[in-house]
């Protein structure tokens, strides 16, 4: 691999490019699916190639190939120069990159005792069968399906300054969705969990309780009674704030929307937004359940970067190149999600920073509203304009879930959210997912992590469960 | 392109003549290539790609024992080796009771899609040429805060060989473009989007997307707060329609039928939605973006009918599902590529106009509700069994005795998925392809709004 990216480079060079970086990759994605108690299904996905990108005066052209020989690569050296030129009368802001001095990743690495690379196929079905046989006959049951989805593979990077970086990214995570049918009525329930960790996790992690959450969630669907749509105030769980952090906030601080005044965040550092309560980070490092991410694809070392501290807007993320145009620092923000991309500006762990308080006392300072747990996923608009469902939903009355609440969605503008927030928990959970991931640019989905503490908002937009 | 699939075909044959070496009962090899360009134009921040995306999707029975593997590469020497491994999972596998067998042929090829040899032949010279003239036509209109602009060509080629005697290809070029622009006037900001589909070049309309997105963009600008949430009716353009199809294309799914995940088990000829609305699933729809010779695992596309007057009339097949029914599949097996083994997919989906009248005119017929058009948020969360859903639009327009009053701003559509599909009484002849069929403007009666 080292061999072709090396005479990648020096192609692309000779083609006239001021800058290259040369990305190879190995990538094997498998996953296993049982329909109720029947494995359906078990794939395997592999994806090697390489991707290269120029920068040609201010313009920035990417070309890949999946063919691992020299004409392979001349080819998609000639496509990216080509591509980068064809567009430089109308590339206005320069693509050019800041000069960067070489660091190493410094943060938390989670332990791969059990690398899925290394396990055997029967081994994960178990693992994957274990939930099912929990759940199996439970009353009501009308369909399982469950997941178990894993990553891992090889990065090699290489640019024309002679920076060189390998890492093995690795994800993997279960998955367990549970239809019931009661009296008449519908549930519908999922549970999942993912991380960086080797399989070890899942004797902390058990998949019994996924799947028992999964059917619980399902049962309580099936009952549940709908809201009146108005404005409530909430208690919001890790990951129901996590998916918050990183959809409605983090990507207004992406440099390339900061750069080209795209984003409602422009010109705003050091603004208070939140309350004291709202502080957001942004990192390589999991935490606990995210992705790990040692080095972005362009061979920069991930910092952590404090966006919002104490509701104060610190600082937004970046390429090599979003740093030159806003004279900052890059933080190791460039990913892609193969080489068939282009790095762009993308988030890694992206998560709400600790509180004070317990769970419990975030309930009672609400007393009576809303409580979302887990997330069905939802939009941000760049206004800052939001909508997100909550995988599970419950009312809550004197500090106490009451009864469970159907298809609760939440809207609202971020920055009401964040000076909203009037308590988080001092525990904090970051997770990624099983087979999901940001999508930006159309590529999707990037595995990233998010989460945070449970929170309490005074007041937000309620709306669904018609 | 004929060359290409008949190359993939090539390869294809070359992997399933060494079944007995690599020791399975069956073989299906999947391949396909996919030439792309892809530019994105943050306002003066341009980003582009090039190149081929090629590679098989290997699919294996040992009896019951089902496994599926892909590579991206076309190298025989390679698939050959993923082949074996597949193999390999397979006999570590257990039984799948539901497996039949993979695929028979199916007579009934021939339909193609329309394809376009100019827009095949365009070089990245003449694309980026299409990408400048967007950039310098946006940079020309006052207020300009933002663009956003997606343009993608793709030529691509598949072919599917399976040892029990298919052997099927097919190739196509499509263009998609998405224009999204800002203005900010006083304080004000208003947004316009557009979208443009084709397997057929008109460069036209190509540019037509510029001016609608900036004329909804001004009208964003003097955009007014919802009154108090009322119930009325829901004018939906194509797009916010497309964007909602996928919990109908979700419960007519046999796979979701069978496993017992679909709201729509044992509606055979029973009533699902208002008697006004027919749907077909036309997998030969000449301009639809999925129509090809053969679905996915190498069965004639067909056209049919989903819903008839409101009266569901059948569940969309692939192989594995239609076998296990004893019946035959009705050609809606779909990947995600080389990358995804097949499952029932709709192929495209088309409304019966009940009126010959196009949207201007059907707004003459509300006397209280609201266009819903452009972009929408939330359509994803919609759930596809309880129904629940709550789409917000940014771009919708007021309308009040059979004319339009106002823009609004964000304004929530709220209703159950089931009964929506009910309340549609009316539908539009103003279709458009979109990447989910071809769909016209429709209007559900009496729903929530907020």
């Amino acid at each position: 691999m080292w061999d072709l990216l090396e005479y990648a480079v020096e192609r692309a060079l000779k083609l006239g490019a001021d800058f290259v970086e040369a990305r190879g990759e190995r990538q094997v994605t498998n996953i296993i699916r049982f329909s109720n108690e029947v494995l359906r299904s078990v794939e395997s996905t592999s994806l090697i190639g390489i991707g290269i990108t120029v920068v040609v005066g201010k313009s920035r052209g990417h070309g890949f190939t999946g063919v691992l020989t020299k004409e392979g690569v001349d080819e998609a050296v000639k496509k990216a120069v080509d591509s980068a030129r064809g567009l430089e009368e109308v590339a206005e802001l320069s693509a050019e990159p800041i000069e960067y001095k070489p660091k190493e990743y410094k943060g938390f690495i989670p332990s791969r005792n059990k690398d899925p690379e290394h396990v055997e196929l029967e081994d994960k079905i178990e693992l994957l069968r274990r939930g099912i046989n929990e759940i199996r006959g439970s009353e009501g049951i009308a369909s399982i399906t469950a997941i178990y989805a894993e990553l891992y593979g090889e990065r090699f990077f290489l640019n024309n300054e002679g920076l060189r970086r390998h890492w093995r990214p690795m994800r993997n995570g279960v998955y367990y969705q549970v239809v019931v049918r009661k009296n008449g009525a519908i549930g519908f329930g999922r549970e999942l969990f993912a991380s960086s960790y080797g399989l070890e996790i899942y004797e902390k992690k058990t998949p019994e309780d996924f799947a028992k959450k999964a059917y619980q969630s399902a049962v309580e669907s099936a009952e549940a009674k709908t809201i009146k749509p108005g404005k409530y105030p909430m208690v919001a769980d890790p990951t129901f704030v996590g998916v918050l952090a990183h959809e409605s906030f983090g990507h207004l601080t992406e440099g390339d929307y900061v750069a080209t005044k795209a984003s409602i965040l422009y010109g705003k550092l050091g603004e208070q937004l939140g309350s004291e309560y709202a502080t957001i980070i942004e990192s390589g490092d999991p935490v606990n359940y995210g992705f790990y991410i040692p080095y972005d694809d362009e061979g920069v070392a991930t910092e952590k970067v404090i966006l919002l501290d104490k509701g104060v807007l610190k600082g937004y993320l970046h390429s090599r190149n979003t740093a030159r145009l806003l004279g900052m620092q890059p933080t190791g923000n460039a990913r892609a999600i193969s080489f068939m991309y282009p790095a762009i500006v993308r988030m890694r762990n992206t998560y709400f920073g600790p509180g004070d308080m317990t769970k419990e006392e975030l309930f009672e300072l609400v007393k009576r509203g809303v409580y979302t747990e887990g997330s069905t996923g939802g939009q941000t608009e760049d206004t800052g304009n939001f909508t997100f469902g909550a995988n599970r939903a419950y009312w809550i009355e004197n500090g106490e879930i009451a009864y469970p609440l159907k298809g609760v969605v939440v809207r609202a503008h971020i920055l009401d959210f964040l000076r909203n927030i009037i308590g988080a928990s001092k525990e904090i959970i970051v997770m990624s997912s099983p087979l999901g991931g940001c999508g930006k640019g159309g590529q999707s989905p990037l595995p990233v992590g998010d989460g945070g503490p449970y929170m309490a908002i005074k007041e937000a937009l309620i709306g669904g469960g018609v | 392109m004929e060359e290409k699939v008949n190359m993939l075909i090539n390869i294809g044959e070359k992997i399933v003549g060494k079944k007995d070496e690599i020791g399975v009962d069956d073989i299906e090899v999947y391949l396909s290539r996919a030439d792309t360009f892809n530019s994105r134009v943050i306002t003066n921040y341009v980003t582009v790609r090039s190149g081929i995306d090629a590679g098989a999707g290997i699919r294996v029975a040992i009896g019951k024992k089902v496994a599926f593997v892909s590579i991206s590469s076309l190298d025989v020497d390679k698939i050959l080796e993923t082949a074996k491994l597949a193999a390999k999972i397979a006999k570590t596998k257990e039984e799948d009771p539901n497996f039949t067998h993979l695929p028979d042929p199916m007579r009934g090829y021939g339909r193609h899609a329309i394809f376009d040899e100019n827009l095949y032949s365009l070089g990245s010279e003449e694309l980026s040429r299409y990408v400048s003239r967007f950039v310098k036509e946006t940079k020309q209109i006052s207020n300009m805060r933002k663009m956003d602009l997606f343009l993608t060509r793709v030529n691509y080629a598949y072919a599917i060989v399976n040892s029990r005697g298919i052997s099927v290809g097919d190739y196509g070029s499509v263009m998609f473009v998405w224009y999204e622009i800002d203005l900010e006037d006083g304080g004000r900001r208003g947004k316009g989007m557009d979208i443009y589909i084709t397997r057929k070049l008109s460069e036209e309309e190509l540019f037509a997307v510029l001016p609608k997105a900036v004329n909804m963009a001004k009208e964003g600008l003097r955009a007014k707060k919802p009154k108090e949430p009322f119930r009325g009716d829901a004018i939906i353009d194509p797009w916010i329609m497309s964007s909602i199809h996928w919990p109908l294309a979700y419960n007519v799914s046999a796979l979701n039928v069978q496993e017992g995940r679909s709201r729509f088990i044992g509606m055979i000829d029973k009533e699902v939605a208002n008697r006004n609305l027919t749907i077909l699933d036309d997998g030969t729809l000449p301009e639809g973006l999925s129509t090809n010779t053969s679905d996915d695992e190498g069965i004639p596309m067909q056209r049919k009918v989903l819903i008839e007057k409101g009266v569901l009339k059948t569940y969309l097949y692939d192989t594995y599902t239609a076998y296990r029914e004893n019946k035959q599949s009705t050609g809606n097996a779909k990947r995600n590529g080389y990358r995804s083994q097949p499952s029932p997919s709709v192929t495209n989906l088309v409304f019966e106009s009940t009126t010959s009248k196009k949207l201007e005119d059907l707004i003459r017929e509300v006397d209280r509700g609201v266009l819903l058009r452009g972009e929408a948020m939330g359509s994803h969360l919609i759930n596809p069994l309880k129904g629940s859903m709550a789409i917000t639009c940014l771009n919708a327009l007021y309308i009040e005795g059979g004319e339009v009053k106002y823009p609004l701003e964000a304004i929530t559509m709220s209703a159950d998925y089931f009964e929506f599909l009910k309340k549609i009484d009316t539908v539009g002849s103003d279709h458009r392809i979109t990447t989910v069929g071809k769909i016209p403007t429709i209007i559900a009666r009496d729903v929530y709004f907020s």
